[in-house]
């Protein structure tokens, strides 16, 4: 378990924060900030990862309501464990539990090991939380956030369905001598920074990397505005290839695509398939250096203001009976 | 009912014991704090017969007799223990290793 669950300590008395502290401090997978008095936090801004508070509340202490209240409204994950004296001190706190600003009502004198008990067990609670939490994330960066998602719902080996969907093909030139040039671990490492930035701004525009194509990558964009954010998301590509002295050709087409998963119960893998999907790699393939060839129904389609004029022209594509009508894009910065 | 500690006095014994184990004039203050409790509760609590108020009654003065012997107790606890008796603070010998945070 890494130490990643931050417990804070309010107790005004020296002497019984020790005691806190040294019975808290034992509990694995945490780390400990203990301070004096409530008035030395801002309840609205705890320090970084602080998942956790252990409030001590003596009777001459100041009224810890508004605080106690704050920290939960502004940190509803927050696990706030009040310590305080029973009879009437014990009273006035319970609306406060009642209405979900305090999890864990302690009744001075404490049973030491029935505390640790307590916060050992939020502290490997939060963990897996967290560690959750982290792992769906990471596990949405692989998913789509659209329609398509539906087809992750049951992710069943040859199940495919038709959408309509911009296809764009990402391609580094020139990289059989930049292998020659370099260290393989030098140019695997160059290699993961280009492609690394070119995902992110997919995804920035709410496309989905489908895979990496040995020096480029395959995406895709989905819904209305889908020929938009694909011309954006390539200009944005090509402008970091220049900042990356990257030489980076693109292809786009949109049309109906063929969706799914492929492979075994053992091993699946997303998919998309179909003549769009062929065209764009073409494209990518005959696209020049800083170039993006887009077919000219996704230019009809994206309403996108050019810095400039792009050229139209029917291309011959190999694996296509007729010339395909494509303009070339080379983005100005 | 009369009593020799106010509530806030209690709770100040209690605040500073914290835990079982250095907590013998907390455990009485706890109890006192409970007999108080039990106090208030009943003279809360509706006569309707006879027995009913002979019930109440009946707790009302045990309660403060036993408020009664256990402020004694605690009392001489704290003088045994050498107690700040203006202050009720715990006398630092009392304490647990203490560390300065």
């Amino acid at each position: 378990m890494s130490d990643s669950i931050g417990i804070l300590i309010f107790d005004s008395s020296a002497y019984t924060r020790s005691l806190l502290v040294e019975r808290i401090a034992r509990i694995n997978g945490s780390f400990l900030h203990a301070y004096q008095s409530i008035s030395l936090v801002d309840a609205k801004q705890l320090p970084h990862q602080t998942s956790l508070v252990v409030l001590n509340h003596h009777t001459q202490d100041i009224q810890p309501f508004e605080f106690i209240a704050e920290l939960k409204t502004s940190n509803p994950e927050l696990h706030v464990m009040v310590i305080v004296s029973p009879g009437n001190e014990k009273r006035t706190m319970d609306p406060l539990r009642l209405a979900g600003k305090i999890d864990a009502l302690f009744e001075k004198p404490i049973d030491p090991e029935a505390l640790a008990q307590h916060v050992s067990e939020q502290v490997h609670h939060l963990s897996g939380k967290q560690r959750m939490a982290n792992e769906n994330l990471n596990l949405l960066r692989f998913l789509p956030t659209g329609s398509l998602r539906r087809i992750f719902e049951k992710p069943e080996p040859g199940r495919a369905e038709l959408f309509d969907m911009t296809v764009m093909f990402t391609d580094i030139r020139d990289s059989s001598r930049l292998i020659s040039e370099s260290s393989a671990q030098t140019y695997f490492a160059r290699l993961n920074t280009v492609l690394g930035e070119q995902a992110r701004l997919i995804r920035l525009h709410d496309g989905m990397v489908v895979k990496t194509t040995g020096d480029g990558l395959l995406a895709i964009f989905e819904g209305a505005a889908r020929c938009h954010l694909a011309l954006k998301c390539a200009h944005a590509i090509q402008h970091c290839a220049l900042i990356q002295k990257a030489s980076v050709g693109l292809g786009i087409s949109d049309g109906l695509v063929l969706t799914g998963i492929l492979g075994t119960p053992e091993h699946l893998h997303f998919d998309v398939i179909g003549m769009h999907v062929h065209l764009a790699s073409r494209l990518c393939a005959m696209a020049q250096a800083g170039e993006i060839l887009a077919t000219q129904e996704t230019i009809d389609k994206a309403h996108f203001e050019f810095s400039s004029q792009p050229l139209t022209e029917k291309i011959t594509v190999r694996g296509f009976d007729n010339p395909v009508s494509c303009s070339h894009i080379q983005p100005n910065y | 009912m009369e009593t020799k500690f106010t509530d806030a006095q209690l709770s100040h014994i209690i605040d500073q014991s914290l835990i079982y184990q250095c907590a013998c004039p907390a455990q009485v203050a706890k109890h006192l704090i409970g007999l108080r409790d039990l106090y208030a509760y009943q003279q809360g609590c509706l006569n309707q017969t006879d027995t009913d108020v002979a019930v109440h009654n009946r707790i009302a003065s045990d309660a403060a007799r036993a408020q009664s012997v256990l402020e004694e107790c605690l009392h001489a606890v704290l003088i045994l223990e050498k107690w700040d008796m203006h202050t009720l603070e715990m006398p630092a010998s009392l304490q647990k290793t203490p560390r300065v945070i």
